[in-house]
């Protein structure tokens, strides 16, 4: 019978990392949590997990990903940003970053689900294609091209986010 | 980490990933979170009984009808385990859900009196679609046709133009949906196959697993391309003998005529009438207890050596019952797989199948059976505990149960 109590308390602390980063708010983060490991019993019904660690970030990520894809569906931006920027010392650049950072939040939303968990799991937690490929079932050489081409479409989403702000790029 | 990223004219961008890996990120969730996450994950888990307890189920049906039916359990469940490791269990539940008609052949065989008694072995066609209903064509002609969602069965034998009709009336409600193979195929386990590696069966390449189940080995090997079982070889032992019995030929959604189902007793016949009222087996410890003791009734006092090992509660039924189905085949060493048991030894051991969901729904540590070498009587020896939300319960020797300081050892 899988311990459940373990899997949370010990691997509790990444899921939560991880869908902090990416979501920043605490309520989206709340639902997201419980929502990772009860996909993750799911999964643990129709195969053996191999590793927890992997699955759960892998499948917090996803669920980080959806989740801003409604949250900006919704057009709540501008709640995360303020939440986001609440936990900094130093207000000025506390609010620039929570600005990047909801704003790449919005860009990412645009990206197939698939090629931004790739670019999730690689700029914010650090894993390499191959670690990716396994968890996602693509091959390095795919998911490299797929981050590749999401950070292009980034790019663009961006110039053309700053461009519309007040005083922005033009 | 990061190694990929920084890509020429990648500044811009890694400086918004960096506003987002900078954010003021907590050590951990709260203990309330935590809390609430190990319930609903207790919640959840339990409101889905174990791969065991499902393949019980099932085979409620089966030992209802004919130890034949046993197969239908083990395909169902091993359809879900013969992935590959490439198989996902998505793709499996699709699979099965898209299989309204499944065929497979089941070959008979027992290795100990086929090295005295050549050519000992039978070979049975099943068809099973997912409305409950099941045919099965032996090869010396006889065909059985279930029904299980009205609990009819019709056995027709034709080289003594008898036929069976048999009946089987109060099945338990709650296990309705159970007794639907197909529903079965959302909701299964399936971690309860070792993956055995890459091997050939029959000339072709395959996926082997291993698994025990109710005190059965079974090796499966299936196809990593389609996804489907190539063969199921279960041993068992019945009556003292060990019996093989190997599943091939399988054939998902194959063409079959109208009538493959059809109950209709053809003119000419002799028809023997049977109906089983079956018990209520709701309270589970009491179920256990009545187990226990038509075991121990049978069985000169003594109480089984296991709870969850089917043989031994079959052997006791099949004794009885095995003059009686001799006539029914031309091969007497085969007669247990025309059994025909006494209502009173239908509604025991209906009764195992009932103590077998009792065990799936208690966690792995949350029980104990102790009654293997005892006799009934001893009111001192508890035989069995399990743990309850208060605490304890036990079942002593003398098959009373009450509550419990402690586990015993």
């Amino acid at each position: 019978m899988t311990d459940w109590e373990s899997i949370v308390r010990g691997h509790g602390p990444t899921v939560w990392r991880t869908l902090f980063r990416l979501l920043g708010r605490r309520a989206d983060i709340d639902e997201c949590f419980q929502e990772t490991f009860l996909s993750a019993l799911e999964m643990s019904r129709r195969q053996k997990i191999v590793c927890w660690s992997a699955l759960l970030q892998t499948v917090a990520t996803r669920k980080a990903v959806d989740r801003l894809r409604q949250k900006y569906r919704d057009r709540e931006e501008s709640a995360a940003i303020e939440a986001a920027a609440s936990g900094m010392s130093d207000p000025y650049r506390a609010v620039e970053e929570a600005e990047r950072a909801g704003l790449l939040e919005q860009a990412m939303t645009r990206l197939p689900p698939r090629q931004a968990e790739a670019i999730c799991l690689h700029a914010l937690s650090g894993w390499s294609y191959q670690e990716i490929g396994q968890q996602l079932g693509m091959s390095s050489s795919a998911v490299g091209t797929a981050i590749h081409r999401g950070k292009q479409r980034l790019r663009e989403l961006l110039e053309v986010s700053l461009g519309a702000q007040p005083g922005g790029a033009s | 980490m990061n190694q990929n990223l920084s890509d020429p004219g990648d500044e811009v961008l890694e400086s918004y990933f960096s506003a987002m890996r900078g954010r003021a990120v907590p050590d951990g969730p709260p203990e309330t979170r935590i809390s609430e996450t190990i319930a609903a994950l207790r919640a959840a888990a339990g409101k889905k009984p174990g791969v065991f307890s499902r393949v019980y189920t099932m085979k409620f049906i089966t030992g209802m009808a004919a130890s034949v039916l046993l197969v239908v359990g083990v395909v169902l469940v091993a359809m879900v385990m013969l992935r590959s490791p490439e198989v996902t269990f998505g793709e499996i539940v699709e699979r099965v859900r898209s299989a309204h008609l499944v065929s497979f052949v089941e070959t008979v065989s027992m290795p100990e009196v086929a090295k005295t008694v050549p050519g000992q072995t039978m070979k049975m066609k099943f068809l099973i679609n997912d409305q409950g209903q099941a045919s099965i064509q032996s090869d010396e002609g006889v065909r059985t046709v279930m029904d299980e969602k009205t609990g009819h069965m019709v056995e027709l034998m034709p080289k003594t133009k008898t036929a069976i009709v048999m009946d089987m009336k109060n099945m338990p409600k709650q296990s309705n949906a159970s007794r639907d193979p197909l529903e079965q195929f959302k909701k299964l386990e399936g971690d309860s196959a070792n993956d055995m590696g890459r091997a050939q069966i029959d000339g072709k390449k395959a996926q082997k697993f291993n698994a025990k189940v109710m005190g059965q080995e079974w090796m499966i090997w299936a196809d990593p391309q389609t996804r489907e079982p190539i063969r199921i070889d279960m041993t068992m032992n019945m009556m003292g003998q060990q019996i093989t019995a190997s599943l091939t030929d399988f054939d998902f959604d194959p063409a079959a005529p109208d009538d493959a189902f059809s109950q209709e007793i053809p003119k000419g016949y002799t028809i023997t009438s049977l109906a089983f009222d079956l018990p209520d087996i709701s309270n589970r410890e009491q179920n256990l207890v009545e187990l226990l003791r038509g075991y121990a009734q049978r069985a000169g006092g003594k109480f089984p050596d296991k709870l969850d090992d089917m043989g031994p509660y079959m052997n006791l039924v099949m004794r009885k019952s095995l003059s009686l189905s001799k006539t029914a085949t031309t091969n007497p060493s085969l007669a247990w797989m025309h059994f025909t048991p006494s209502s009173a030894d239908m509604q025991w051991i209906t009764r195992f199948w009932g103590v077998q969901q009792f065990l799936g729904i208690l966690p792995k540590d949350g029980w104990k059976y102790l009654g293997a070498g005892k006799t009934m009587g001893d009111s001192d020896s508890v035989i069995f505990w399990y743990k309850t939300d208060k605490g304890y319960r036990g079942i002593s020797g003398n098959l009373t149960a009450a509550d419990l300081q402690a586990a015993p050892q």
